[in-house]
């Protein structure tokens, strides 16, 4: 083999990354902790009458259940570009690569989320509350985090050892 | 067959608490109204711009082709 191309792979990484971030924050954030839901700033579920409350929960569970839809579409598409990435020639089967890919979609999918939902659109914040801006600025921060390990870990499969790790 | 459409009838009717009662009109309304295709392009977005990030990362940047060696760092071409 003269040449080696890395891409196929680290795209397939970040796709899954993405859709295992939105399913963290689906699942973790909108159901389990119940901070926040995908409209939940637009359609309040905190201090209102039950009534409200019981219609906004209703309406924000509907575009929940789309969020995690469309989360579920990057992932299946995710894992067509990994099986299409693995049975390449030139694709190094790099763990290290692999793990940064999807660190990198992970931290792409607070960032973009974050920037786009919780301070341009205002559809929800991470923490329904007055003072939510912290807790916005912190789930950027984990994306750039995210973000820095995964270029990282990428560039560390690169250097690392050689072949099927 | 009717004993199994009654059946498939109450099932629907119990997976769609928001389609008879008062309130589940009022949510019905919420949801499929004039705001509908706005707030579906809304959260499509930050879904659509990940996919050009991923679609750069996969092809390359503008006028860049795909890149042989390494992507995102140093270039170092290793065999399987």
């Amino acid at each position: 083999m003269n040449h080696v191309n890395q891409r196929p792979l680290i795209a397939a990484g970040t796709m899954l990354g993405i859709g295992m971030g939105g399913f963290v924050d689906g699942i973790l954030f909108h159901q389990l902790l119940q901070f926040h839901n995908m409209l939940s700033a637009k359609l309040p579920v905190r201090n209102v009458p039950v009534r409200e409350l019981a219609i906004n929960l209703e309406i924000n569970m509907f575009w929940d259940g789309m969020f995690h839809a469309f989360t579920w579409i990057m992932t299946v598409v995710g894992i067509a570009m990994l099986w299409r990435a693995v049975r390449r020639d030139d694709v190094v089967l790099s763990t290290r690569t692999l793990v940064g890919g999807l660190s990198l979609g992970w931290g792409l999918f607070n960032l973009v989320e974050g920037v786009i939902d919780h301070h341009l659109l205002h559809l929800h914040h991470v923490v329904e509350v007055p003072g939510h801006l912290p807790y916005d600025v912190a789930f950027l921060a984990s994306g750039a985090v995210l973000i820095g390990l995964g270029v990282g870990l990428v560039r560390g499969g690169e250097r690392g050892g050689r072949g099927v790790e | 067959m009717s004993v199994l459409g009654i059946e498939l009838g109450s099932l629907a009717g119990m997976a769609c608490p928001y389609c008879t009662s008062e309130v589940g009109l009022e949510v019905s309304a919420g949801i499929f109204n004039d705001d509908f295709g706005a707030n579906l392009a809304l959260m499509v977005l930050p879904f659509a711009i990940m996919v050009i990030v991923v679609a750069l990362i996969h092809f390359g940047g503008p006028g860049r082709g795909p890149a042989h060696g390494a992507a995102l760092g140093s270039s170092e071409g290793r065999g399987r």
